[in-house]
């Protein structure tokens, strides 16, 4: 018997602005201590995929809105053969909006951001590499719970739209002015780059508590110094740099849905003639402080959801709510931020298991207006920081990675894609 | 590999710098390691045969329209036959890029066409500034063709049915607009309004009657706000 579900609300943006140039599929990858044997991870993948059903669906057109439905057909594990991040299928028929992928030792997910958010594609990839490890013969067991257990699917609290279970109507207005945009020249032909540094990441923490900042915040303000650097001469009307920074709700509001649940803060900063790092630093730190309290983020998620709520907007067409939300994504979203910084965070497996893993990265796709887009996870006390961008041009990314070696005085590993490079 | 430039230790898969793209001293290309991260991409030139195509279609819309208008403009102004040739190529346009070229679901196409003639014909009818025979007798006949075409699909096939089922939805709410029409003023005939929007409810009850359970589920699914 089929199923079906309703976009959360979340998941409602994303099909409207998906195209080349903005895929909203991101990825997650883990790098075993091994090769991956292809079948071994196809039988792992067709143990856990009954767990998560929400992600084997294909995206189908209603009048109102679109929805997902389960699909007949079975997930497939492919080669990985085309740049991270690369837009999915959206067609009704043979559409795929998950791509399980492997290459060497590295097993990788890619999902489009309708299904699911980091948390829920954490999940996902965990369970997945926790089976193929138990499936190749591995001796790994999960004795602290880390790993979702192969239960039934809890339908009811997992398949939530948690967005509606914690909407308060206490809109406020938030107008943020344009930020400042990197320019750049696109890849052609068109396609991801992408960079890892890769760090020790309880040094690094250490050096973030130096200046008395959280890790997230000492990254940011880095970032928007890497930025400021590498655009100063551009940047004439001194436009802020704000960067936009996905915020898990799970961990403010009683949550165990796997479908998306975040809302979207934006650090902006204007950088006055002389400004020193520990200046913006510290308004970083104030504004994160701000912007992460429960009154706030409700709030964030009222105003996002009201339009969803209006009787009018959920009666009209959906072809023209496509167009209302390309319009409202391209100038209230999109010009509002320089960038995107997403931090999944400490990712926690079994011991047993992390002696299988040598490195985790999460790749956070650029978009037309936001060529390029930073994601940080750490596993094993490494701390992975992908770059991901659509241009030529890695000035911000260079200056980016010069300051937090130059800072922290730890050492970065450099790996890349090579995407446009001619190499 | 230490980049001294960057001051970070580069993988040794790559020959240059990632960040500053300077070579690597004493790394020569024999020595390379396979990316364990990455494959080795085939980069194929983009398709670009289709979008030429497209641009040219368009260009040649445009100069039509454009020359036609201004012959029309310093040559005869009694009568403006350039309005009546516009929405004409403006349909040739979607004939040829919609239902011929494009890969869209028949069910689509059939939408399309319908809408695209009907504008057509509104068109030409108000600038010939007659009675509104194309709101009063041909658009609701073509809507009811179209669902006729489109049920007659899915007669053949059972799945047809789920295929076909928001195309058929879509058509169904379509009929309804030359009733609304003769609401609004801009058609003077009722009855064919009234065959049109009755057609299109009869036609959904029996849909939801001979259909399929998974055809009933679906159309709740599509009509869901």
């Amino acid at each position: 018997m089929e199923d079906w579900y309703k976009l959360d609300h979340a998941g409602k943006l994303f099909p409207a602005v998906a195209g080349r140039e903005n895929s909203s599929t991101y990825r997650l990858s883990m790098m075993l201590t091994s090769p991956v044997h292809e079948e071994v991870l196809q039988t792992a993948l067709d143990d856990v995929i009954s767990r998560f059903p929400l992600l084997n669906v294909e995206l189908r057109n209603g009048l109102f809105w679109k929805f997902l439905r389960e699909k007949e057909t079975r997930l497939m594990v492919k080669p990985e053969n085309a740049y991270p991040c690369s837009p999915v299928t959206l067609s009704e028929s043979n559409g795929s909006l998950v791509r399980v992928l492997y290459h060497g030792n590295k097993i990788s997910v890619e999902i489009f951001h309708a299904l699911t958010d980091g948390g829920g594609a954490l999940e996902f990839l965990k369970t997945l590499v926790f089976q193929y490890l138990y499936r190749i013969g591995e001796s790994v067991e999960d004795r602290d719970g880390l790993i979702l257990p192969p239960a039934s699917f809890a339908r009811y609290a997992e398949a939530q739209d948690s967005f509606k279970a914690h909407y308060t109507s206490t809109v406020s207005e938030i107008r943020t002015p344009e930020a400042l945009q990197i320019p750049g020249t696109r890849f052609s032909p068109y396609g991801h780059n992408v960079i890892h540094g890769m760090i020790h990441a309880s040094r690094l923490n250490a050096a973030a508590k130096q200046h008395g900042a959280t890790l997230t915040a000492y990254l940011t303000a880095l970032l928007i110094m890497a930025v400021h650097d590498s655009t100063l001469p551009l940047n004439n009307e001194n436009r802020p740099i704000v960067i936009s920074m996905p915020v898990n709700l799970r961990k403010i509001f009683p949550s165990s849905s796997l479908r998306n649940f975040f809302a979207v803060i934006n650090i902006g900063v204007r950088i006055e003639a002389g400004m020193t790092f520990e200046q913006v630093l510290e308004i970083v730190q104030a504004q994160m402080k701000e912007k992460t309290t429960k009154p706030y983020l409700t709030q964030a998620m009222a105003s996002s959801m009201k339009y969803e709520k209006n009787l009018l907007s959920r009666f009209t067409p959906l072809k023209l709510k496509d167009l209302a939300i390309r319009y409202g994504f391209d100038h209230y979203g999109e010009e509002a931020k320089t960038l995107t910084l997403t931090n999944l965070g400490r990712i926690d497996i079994p011991a047993s298991m992390g002696a299988h893993i040598e490195a985790m990265e999460t790749t956070m796709y650029p978009t037309a207006k936001s060529p390029m887009n930073c994601a940080v996870c750490s596993i094993n006390d490494q701390l992975t920081i992908t770059f991901a961008r659509n241009i030529v041009e890695n000035d911000v990314i260079q200056h980016f990675f010069r300051q937090l070696s130059g800072l922290s005085g730890l050492d970065v590993r450099i790996i890349s894609n090579d995407w446009g490079m001619g190499a | 590999m230490r980049c001294e430039s960057c001051g970070v230790t580069v993988d040794p898969v790559h020959a240059a710098c990632p960040l500053c793209r300077r070579n690597l001293h004493g790394k020569d290309a024999a020595s390379l390691a396979g990316n364990r991260w990455y494959p080795a991409y085939t980069v194929r030139e983009e398709e670009r045969a289709s979008s030429l195509l497209s641009n040219w279609l368009a260009f040649i819309v445009v100069s039509v329209i454009s020359v036609s208008v201004i012959i029309n403009a310093l040559g005869n102004r009694d009568v403006w036959w350039s309005l009546y040739l516009m929405p004409c190529v403006l349909y040739a346009w979607l004939f040829i890029r919609h239902t011929l070229m494009s890969r869209s679901h028949l069910g689509g196409k059939v939408i399309v066409q319908l809408l695209g003639l009907s504008g057509m014909l509104l068109w030409i009818n108000v600038v010939a500034d007659t009675n509104y025979w194309s709101t009063g007798y041909v658009i609701p006949f073509l809507m009811m063709a179209a669902t006729f075409f489109i049920t007659l699909i899915c007669s053949t096939k059972k799945m047809r049915w789920r295929e076909f089922a928001g195309y058929l939805l879509t058509l169904i709410l379509l009929g309804f607009i030359p009733l609304l029409l003769y609401a609004v003023g801009m058609s003077h005939v009722l009855w064919t309004a009234v065959a049109a929007a009755l057609y299109a409810l009869l036609t959904f009850g029996g849909m939801c009657l001979l259909a399929d359970k998974g055809f009933r589920q679906d159309i709740k699914r599509r009509l869901h706000f």
